[in-house]
């Protein structure tokens, strides 16, 4: 009886080996960025050249055979060539050696899902999207609504929230095709520069996935920074400006730095000013912290809101200065009036031209009403977009020089 | 099942893997459709709800030693009427057991074994459970006290970490017209905590009754401040009206948790995999109770334990063809727990007031017995 006991269980560690789920490594296709584009992907009016692949051609395995509608978006994977990637110590990194180190597989179909299956028939690796680092949609795209296309990408079990989301100016196929001068994939490079925030405030950092679909659900609008590239350079400058769920426009780089001090984002950069006592001189002040109180006032039944800003920087540089003269406070003093008249009337002059030319609330003056006066906000909700484009803002800044570097 | 001691350290840790690990992925969506901005208040009503009907629960215990909870209905309410009491209870415990299975399957193969069979996740769960559970009480609590630690830890280090994305205007304004739902959400708040009568059935096996009560109330404070306090960064971290589109919110949390460098990319896996054996404590005792009363119902000896607990293997596989989704599972958990509630929020205090009046009435009794 216990031989027999001791080979049942001898058997059932048999069957206990091994596992269903076992994927081996190099079979996995890590999907590092997607693009989404619209459909038909080349835009109208754009030429190809005898040396691309012509539309017709492309179409043969691009378009697939899909169930109900017509196919409307173009979806583009980018997976890491991994052999060759691999063999290389960390400085030779970049194109020098054989290219692109990646594949862009582009497949137009109206579900995201399908046409990741459909990828699976074209490639050898299994779409794998747990290391997924960006997703660049098209503006056109952006502009018929992004809650509509990002479904899967919050469904799927692979995905996750803190991916980088952004709006390509043109194709955005063509931001994944970069093939960058340091960095292996154009993908990383697009994850890894909002860290770049911190020194320069035209760049977004708060634009993730998770972000933009916690803004959409709640009817916020928002910003999305906007990617532009050259055949090896992505630059992220700017913004894409959210009315709900669409977009309206573009925010140019300033205009995005005054809005992070508006909004309280604001994690570094710069601000220039001429010198009040010479019109040829540039004065750099370095930002080091941004602090903002908005205070909303009610008049007639007309909100109004008073912006408090309290910025501390130190002088980074100061071109075209007098030989010899050295700063002193009385100086200092009047450097920081000229700053903060100038915060003060950027600002101003920002949220005038977004509400004029977007009537987009990306300032989030709305959650200040809704979290601090919520009877009043209740009264409004329904026509805000309205009641925006109207909305009065004073904006007080107060600008603390802490530092002048290692001269005076 | 061996009769043997449980030290009040075991009931603490029992305390934590029982109440906490059945429904804290999912808590925070039922409470926010119900309370909104406010659902974290609730799940502090609730807490507070809990500890109210947990000292109820000992008080009971303590008024009928040496007995059980399916022993104590009989004890009051006579062999007939305590058996057609105790089906309640035991329908209860049998569909919840049936229930959280699936769901527990449903995470593990939507997150970690996507290709693995449904049926043999929850075959080999419940064949672990059997194995445990046949051994008796010592093992179950045995293995609480390995496992909770490390539970409390992963549970800790998410709420930690996702402090990072915290707002705090997606939890204002804080009771703005929303009172009464506050109150309705404690309720289910309360429900997800029902694991905390497992004391009733555990209390007689500790060696001092009555010191026990200090660890069991901290062994079930501790889920109850996790849990508030997961449903409180859920609310700092996501929209209320992103909540109640989660089937899991506190999965989502742990997705949301990213690090500039790739540490802990996949702490959801880290979560998972903690939470697996937790739930080994959780149904461990739900069936521990659960075969304890129908032992008891039907007057069983105590060799017919062991094939009853394996009978539990046909209920539990059936109930994967029952429950066609994963909506329709959560609807039927949600339903369970009503009538839950309702066994131990109301028929339990009832039965504490009866064991009261009779023990008064004993001891009128042996007072008059005892005077000439």
């Amino acid at each position: 009886m216990k031989r027999l006991i001791l080979v049942l269980i001898l058997m059932f560690a048999l069957c206990m080996t091994g596992c269903w789920d076992r994927k081996d490594i190099e079979t996995r296709g890590f999907v590092l960025g997607i693009a989404i584009d619209d459909y038909p992907p080349i835009p109208e009016g754009r030429t190809v050249s005898p040396e691309e692949t012509q539309p017709e051609e492309e179409k043969k395995f691009k378009v697939m055979q899909i169930h109900e509608g017509k196919p409307m978006y173009a979806m583009t994977i980018q997976i890491p060539i991994v052999k060759k990637s691999l063999l290389r110590s960390p400085f030779e990194q970049g194109v020098e050696s054989n290219g692109s180190k990646s594949y862009e597989l582009t497949q137009i179909g109206n579900s995201f899902f399908a046409m990741n299956r459909e990828m699976a028939s074209r490639i050898e690796l299994t779409p794998y999207y747990e290391h997924l680092q960006a997703i660049v949609i098209s503006d056109t795209l952006a502009r018929k609504g992004l809650h509509e296309i990002l479904d899967f990408f919050l469904r799927d079990h692979e995905m996750r929230r803190r991916t980088m989301l952004c709006i390509s100016d043109g194709e955005a196929k063509k931001i994944l095709d970069v093939v960058p001068r340091i960095e292996d994939y154009s993908s990383l490079v697009l994850a890894r520069l909002p860290l770049n925030s911190t020194v320069n405030s035209r760049i977004i950092h708060e634009t993730d996935l998770g972000r933009a679909i916690a803004s959409i659900h709640d009817r916020d609008d928002f910003l999305l920074p906007r990617v532009e590239a050259t055949k090896d350079e992505i630059k992220s400058s700017g913004a894409a400006v959210f009315k709900e769920n669409k977009m309206v426009g573009w925010a140019t780089p300033i205009e995005v730095e005054y809005i992070a001090h508006i909004r309280g984002s604001y994690e570094g950069g710069l601000i220039t000013a001429k010198d009040p006592n010479n019109e040829e001189a540039i004065i750099t002040l370095e930002i080091t912290s941004s602090r903002r109180k908005i205070t909303p006032i009610i008049e007639n039944n007309k909100p109004k809101f008073k912006i408090d800003l309290k910025i501390k920087g130190s002088i980074a540089e100061f071109t075209n200065r007098e030989y010899h003269k050295l700063i002193n406070k009385k100086d200092i003093n009047k450097i920081v009036k000229v700053f903060e008249n100038k915060i003060k009337n950027e600002c101003e002059a920002t949220i005038k031209n977004i509400q004029e030319k977007y009537g987009a609330d990306v300032f989030h003056f709305n959650i200040i009403l809704k979290t601090q006066m919520p009877e009043y906000w209740e009264t409004i909700n329904e026509k805000w977009h309205d009641i925006f484009k109207d909305v009065e803002a004073d904006v007080n800044v107060q600008v603390r020089i802490q530092n002048v570097g290692n001269i005076r | 099942m061996n009769r043997t001691t449980i030290s009040n350290f075991q009931i603490m840790t029992l305390a934590v893997g029982t109440v906490a690990s059945a429904k804290i992925f999912m808590v925070q969506q039922q409470l926010v459709l119900i309370s909104k901005q406010d659902a974290w208040i609730s799940m502090l009503l609730g807490s507070i709800l809990t500890q109210l009907s947990a000292m109820n629960i000992y008080y009971l215990s303590i008024l009928n030693p040496g007995k059980d909870l399916p022993q104590i209905y009989l004890q009051n309410f006579g062999k007939v009427l305590g058996r057609f009491l105790l089906i309640g209870g035991i329908i209860y415990i049998f569909t919840y057991i049936c229930v959280i299975t699936k769901v527990f399957t449903e995470v593990v193969k939507t997150f970690l074994l996507t290709e693995t069979p449904a049926t043999f996740i929850s075959v080999l769960l419940i064949l672990t459970i059997i194995t445990v559970v046949r051994k008796g009480v010592e093992s179950i609590t045995k293995m609480s006290n390995i496992i909770a630690p490390f539970f409390l830890i992963t549970l800790f280090l998410i709420i930690i970490l996702s402090a990072k994305e915290a707002n705090i205007a997606n939890i204002k304004p804080i009771l703005y017209k929303n009172t009464l739902n506050v109150l309705k959400g404690a309720i289910p708040a309360y429900a997800s905590f029902l694991g905390h009568t497992f004391i009733s059935f555990l209390l007689l096996y500790t060696p001092e009754p009555k010191k026990t009560f200090k660890w069991y109330m901290i062994g079930i404070a501790i889920p109850m401040f996790i849990y508030t306090l997961l449903t409180f960064m859920t609310m700092l971290v996501f929209d209320p009206t992103e909540v109640e589109t989660m089937m899991y919110p506190t999965l989502s949390l742990s997705k949301s948790i990213e690090f500039p460098i790739t540490l802990l990319e996949r702490l959801e896996i880290l979560m998972i995999i903690i939470w697996i054996p937790a739930m080994f404590i959780a149904i461990s005792t739900y069936l521990y109770a659960n075969i304890r009363s129908i032992v008891v119902f039907f007057n069983l000896k105590e060799k017919h334990h062991t094939y009853l607990a394996y009978l539990y293997l046909i209920p539990i596989v059936l109930t994967f063809y029952v429950t066609q989704d994963s909506i329709q599972t959560i609807d039927y958990i949600n339903t369970i727990e009503i009538f839950g509630t309702i066994q131990v929020g109301v028929m339990l205090p009832i039965i504490t007031l009866i064991s009261l009046i009779r023990n008064k009435k004993e001891k009128k009794k042996q007072k008059q017995n005892i005077s000439p």
